[in-house]
């Protein structure tokens, strides 16, 4: 290279110079700035702890918790005893509660005016109840009839069990339900009534204990009670009972765990029945459906019966 | 001396004598050696020096590190991050790798052998080489042959160069200079090169397009725009019942699934026990599903209280509820599989693993909101 190509600086290569100088120094100010101003002190915050950590504090001042689940633990208590002359005859107070409640919990399936036509009623073999008429009412509609039915549930159908519900709130669904069909109910059993009468005179109801998901974690991993994995016949065992479980049983641990599961099971068909219905999950092989009964039965006095050897001192 | 010298050029007639004059200048070191002939001469690559080209060795290295790099590859994806069993083979089936590892073998060899050439071994780009612009050239094109000494250093003597390949033969000689023109790329010249780039792109995708669009596509040349076939869920004049897609032969099962043993719930409750130990892990497993698929209607605590309350109509289960809590595992299980009132099954979003950690984590809220009284100490 040589000197010769250099032409001297002139006016439009300052300015030029000057201008690529200018934006390089604005280029990098507002670099700074922007971490200055945003970055850091974002990263500062970030560091900040946002919540508490659990503590044992009762639950009312975890109100606004941000992950419900891990709530601090909270010590159950016990409502008192209501009066029954509160719950046990209808009032204004009683049915605009009902209603709400009816609301939140049964107007999904039962519909807003209680004609068993909600949104999710469609989905349900048998339909819901319909409150308007006096056809069919499984268990009668009568106080203490809708009130156990409320509390348990209904066998067989899509009504679960509301027993979440205080028993004083039940009694509210119950005035409300009632009076969403304008026919006439008919007498009350004196006797029925006085037995629920006494009932809200002499127990409560009990809010359990709560304790953070991550304790529950803790405490349930804890109290798993280990099971040994099966010890399956070494492969030199070539009998006809040796080569069956192998050929049963392809995860011993998990295997170990049913048959712990079904061992007080007295009907030996209905635990292979349960073996075989859970395989390959459970540890069994899915090939353990075409086994016949005398081949179950060597299976189960196999495991069972070891169990039971083992249980011996 | 206004500039400095790049090379000292000596002219010859015969082919003979240049080699002879190669052979004479090479132990004196005076530059390096190069020729520049019209036409291959016996020879003077080794009279001038030329040693054997690298190339081959890197291509040989570069190929095998390509076939190890391929080899790896393929045993990390197919028995390592993404294990699936192909046909009974094993998972780490050499042979059938070996297409690829050619392949990959083929790729880098050829890279290399291009690029190094190019750039490694022939020093390119070099923009415009003074021999170009020297005055032997023409005969250099026709019927010349030039001996070159190129000036390696700073102590070059291009008067003792030019007396060598005189006393050698030569039938003239001529000082080629370093060019002057060689100067740094300017921010001019960068802005026309990549105006020019962008417009040859615009001109050749314009061209294309307009190619593709009024060119008549007409067998045999139809580019695969016509293509007899029908697509998934596509209808078909072809079958009886109008589908395109053929129905699964009716009892098929896929395989490694079994068709659950049981018809409802209730059933399975009183069949099913959790297979899995309850650990650390399996609860996190359960946490995860219960928050990506249940919680939405159950709640985050199983009380059935939906995170889109109103816009879903149904009242989900309370999981904390004392009937629903009284189920065994079973029970829970078949509803996952089966469904039960307004909620779908599941048995296509979740394995059974999957399954049974989701109903071990609904025993854990079932816990947290039914604590112990020594679990608060």
């Amino acid at each position: 290279m040589t000197d010769e190509g250099k032409t001297p600086p002139t006016w439009g290569s300052e300015a030029k110079g000057l201008a690529n100088r200018f934006a390089l120094g604005s280029g990098v100010a507002v670099t700074f700035l922007l971490f200055g101003l945003i970055v850091v002190p974002a990263l500062l915050r970030e560091r900040r702890p946002l919540a508490r950590p659990p503590s044992d504090q009762p639950a009312a001042a975890s109100v606004g918790w941000l992950d419900q689940a891990e709530a601090p633990a909270s010590k159950g208590r016990d409502l008192p005893p209501v009066d029954p002359a509160t719950v046990m005859t209808a009032s204004p107070q009683l049915l605009a509660r009902g209603e709400m409640l009816f609301k939140q919990n049964c107007s999904s399936c039962h519909g807003n005016s209680g004609q068993g036509n909600g949104p999710a009623a469609g989905t349900l073999n048998p339909r819901p109840r319909n409150f308007a008429q006096p056809a069919d009412w499984k268990r009668g509609f009568h106080v203490t009839d809708i009130f156990t039915t409320i509390s348990t549930g209904i066998k067989g159908t899509g009504m679960a069990a509301f027993d979440f519900i205080r028993p004083a709130d039940r009694m509210a669904l119950v005035h409300y339900v009632r009076s969403l069909g304008g026919f006439d109910h008919g007498a009350e059993d004196a006797k029925a009534l006085e037995a629920l009468a006494n009932q809200f005179r002499s127990t409560g109801f009990h809010i359990p204990n709560r304790i953070p998901v991550s304790l529950a974690i803790t405490k349930l991993v804890q109290e798993q009670t280990t099971v040994p994995a099966l010890q399956l016949p070494p492969p030199g065992d070539k009998s006809a009972a040796a080569e069956l479980l192998r050929f049963a049983i392809v995860d011993p641990s998990r295997a170990a765990r049913t048959v712990a599961a079904t061992a007080n099971h007295d009907d030996r068909t209905a635990v292979a029945r349960a073996w075989a219905a859970g395989a390959p999950d459970n540890g069994f092989t899915p090939a353990v459906a075409g086994l016949d009964a005398a081949e179950w039965s060597e299976i189960v006095r196999a495991l069972v019966g070891t169990k039971e050897e083992a249980r011996q001192p | 001396m206004s500039s400095a010298t790049f090379a000292v050029l000596g002219l010859f007639s015969d082919a003979h004598k240049i080699v002879d004059a190669a052979n004479q200048i090479r132990p004196r070191k005076l530059g390096r050696l190069e020729a520049y002939t019209p036409y291959p001469v016996h020879g003077l690559h080794r009279a001038i020096g030329l040693a054997p080209s690298r190339l081959g060795r890197l291509v040989m290295l570069m190929g095998v590190i390509g076939a190890g790099l391929a080899l790896l590859f393929e045993w990390w994806v197919s028995a390592v991050d993404y294990p699936l069993v192909t046909s009974g083979k094993a998972l780490f089936s050499w042979q059938a790798f070996v297409p690829v590892m050619f392949e990959v073998t083929v790729l880098f060899a050829t890279f290399t052998a291009g690029l190094a050439m190019l750039f490694a071994l022939n020093k390119l780009p070099f923009f415009g080489h003074p021999v170009l612009h020297s005055k032997a050239i023409k005969g250099i094109t026709r019927d010349k042959l030039a001996l070159s000494i190129e000036a390696t250093s700073e102590a070059f003597d291009a008067e003792a160069a030019r007396q060598a390949l005189l006393d050698n033969g030569a039938e003239s000689v001529e000082i080629v200079p370093v060019p002057a023109w060689d100067r740094p790329l300017s921010l001019v010249g960068l802005l026309r090169t990549i105006a020019a780039i962008v417009a040859a792109c615009l001109v050749a995708g314009v061209g294309l397009f307009a190619a593709e669009k009024l060119i008549p596509i007409l067998p045999p040349m139809i580019h695969m725009h016509e293509q007899p076939k029908l697509n998934a869920f596509q209808g078909s004049a072809f079958f009886a019942d109008g589908r395109g897609m053929r129905p699964a032969v009716a009892g098929t099962v896929a395989r490694g699934h079994l068709p659950p043993a049981f018809a409802t719930p209730e059933e399975a409750a009183a069949l099913l026990s959790n297979p899995l130990p309850l650990t650390q892990s399996i609860a996190e497993r359960g946490h995860k599903v219960f928050g990506d698929h249940c919680a939405i209607c159950h709640g985050l605590v199983g009380d059935g209280v939906p995170l889109l309350s109103r816009a879903y109509g149904g009242k989900p289960g309370n999981f904390l509820s004392n009937e629903i809590r009284a189920r065994p595992d079973g029970h829970y299980f078949g509803v996952l599989m089966l469904g039960k009132n307004a909620m779908p099954s599941y048995a296509a979003d979740l394995d059974e693993n999957d399954r049974w950690a989701a109903v071990h984590y609904i025993r854990i809220l079932q816990r947290a909101q039914n604590a112990k009284d020594e679990d608060l100490r």
